[in-house]
């Protein structure tokens, strides 16, 4: 996975881009509609396309906007709750947690060291919740901070490193989480 | 209602696995058990990974007992980029080492197979390779696992490994058993109890027929 920095430099040079000539024509709706919702993979001409134009990636963009809306509306049709609220006294020892308060997914945090300096986190899709979920998920805070990212397997689970500053745990007792479609 | 679960401490273990290549190095598996914390999760960051982590944890855990089926995983890579499934063996082992928690007498264990299903290891390519890094990379006491298919093509190199590092050839998954049961023996207090209500109806229904057969021939 590049680095920050990396990806920076890459957003700066393709927000320069101008459109190739001859202009190349639009990929396959249905083919991008596969790969947003992981049935597919990008074929290596159709990557380097969206890398030359412009447009390609605008609409790659307006079709992922066109899913993530879609999913918001299968999930306020099916009523699903997806904040995730944590409370509990301070404690000082490192251990895993289990946050299991939101009916439709669920929370893991594992210590990978016993200073509590590393952890992952393990999200649980429900089944019913797994249903809805079209292009993946995110998991934020209130400030908007991405916890996790990404699209859950067949069982519904997604992990990731913890890699936001500080303790998961000391934030989550002065944060809500929020799921919401990737 | 706010439901959280705060779970005790971890158990982990490392394997090393060789890498074949331009330049053979030695990678490691670690895998952390959490006793206390039971949703059958195994959870990898490395996501295109993780299915077929799930696919070889599976196959090794095939013939397990329920209670130790569902103890949460996390599996970490010290190197997470490189291919193929000879890295199955070690995965297995950390898996079980950890599940089990079982101190092994072995400081250092490197192990090298594709684990399939029934537990089957079979043999990996690129198995000289995979010697070179060894005997670069481990000139400490060691115990090395690999595939009887192996042995039987490799002989003569594998007589020339470091003679510090023990040599173990095995077929099955279940060969390597000693590794982790010596913790094992320790029943989980679930298991006392279900064989203590196993005896107990086999006494009562012993007793019981006993009974009927001397009421029925009196």
């Amino acid at each position: 996975m590049p680095n920050k920095h990396t990806l920076d430099l890459l957003a700066v040079t393709l927000a320069g881009q101008a459109e190739p000539a001859p202009l190349e024509s639009e990929l396959d709706e249905t083919r991008l509609r596969e790969v947003l919702t992981g049935r597919s993979v990008l074929a290596a001409s159709e990557r380097k396309q969206l890398l030359r134009s412009p447009a390609a990636r605008r609409q790659l963009y307006f079709l992922a906007d066109i899913l993530r809306a879609e999913t918001y509306a299968r999930w306020r049709q099916a009523a699903i709750d997806t904040e995730l609220l944590y409370q509990a006294a301070a404690s000082s020892s490192v251990e895993p947690l289990q946050i299991t308060s939101n009916p439709y997914y669920s929370l893991s945090l594992f210590p990978l060291d016993s200073e509590g300096r590393a952890w992952t986190l393990y999200l649980k899709l429900s089944a019913q919740l797994r249903q809805q979920v079209i292009t993946g998920v995110r998991l934020i805070d209130d400030e908007e901070q991405v916890w996790l990212a990404g699209k859950p397997d067949s069982d519904g689970e997604l992990s990731g490193d913890w890699h936001l500053p500080g303790s998961p745990i000391e934030r989550l007792r002065q944060t809500k989480l929020h799921l919401k479609p990737l | 209602m706010n439901a959280a679960f705060i779970m005790t401490a971890s158990h982990q273990a490392e394997i090393e696995f060789p890498i074949a290549g331009a330049l053979p190095y030695l990678n490691r598996v670690q895998v952390i058990a959490y006793p206390s914390s039971r949703q059958h999760a195994i959870s990898c960051s490395y996501r295109d990974r993780l299915a077929s982590i799930k696919e070889i944890l599976g196959h090794s855990r095939s013939d397990e007992d329920p209670t130790t089926l569902d103890i949460d995983v996390v599996v970490r890579f010290s190197d997470p980029r490189f291919d193929g499934q000879s890295y199955g063996l070690a995965l297995a082992l950390a898996d079980k080492l950890a599940r089990f928690g079982n101190p092994t007498p072995y400081h250092r264990i490197v192990a090298t197979g594709v684990l399939t299903h029934e537990r089957v290891i079979c043999r990996v390519e690129g198995f000289a390779e995979k010697l070179k890094a060894i005997a670069e990379h481990c000139n400490s006491e060691a115990l090395f696992i690999f595939p009887k298919e192996n042995q039987e093509k490799e002989s003569i190199l594998l007589t020339e490994l470091n003679i510090s590092i023990s040599q173990c050839a095995v077929s099955q998954l279940d060969d390597l058993c000693e590794l982790w049961q010596a913790c094992s023996e320790q029943l989980l207090p679930s298991q006392y109890w279900r064989l203590f209500w196993r005896g107990a109806i086999f006494g009562f229904g012993l007793v019981l027929s006993i009974t009927c057969v001397l009421i029925l021939f009196s």
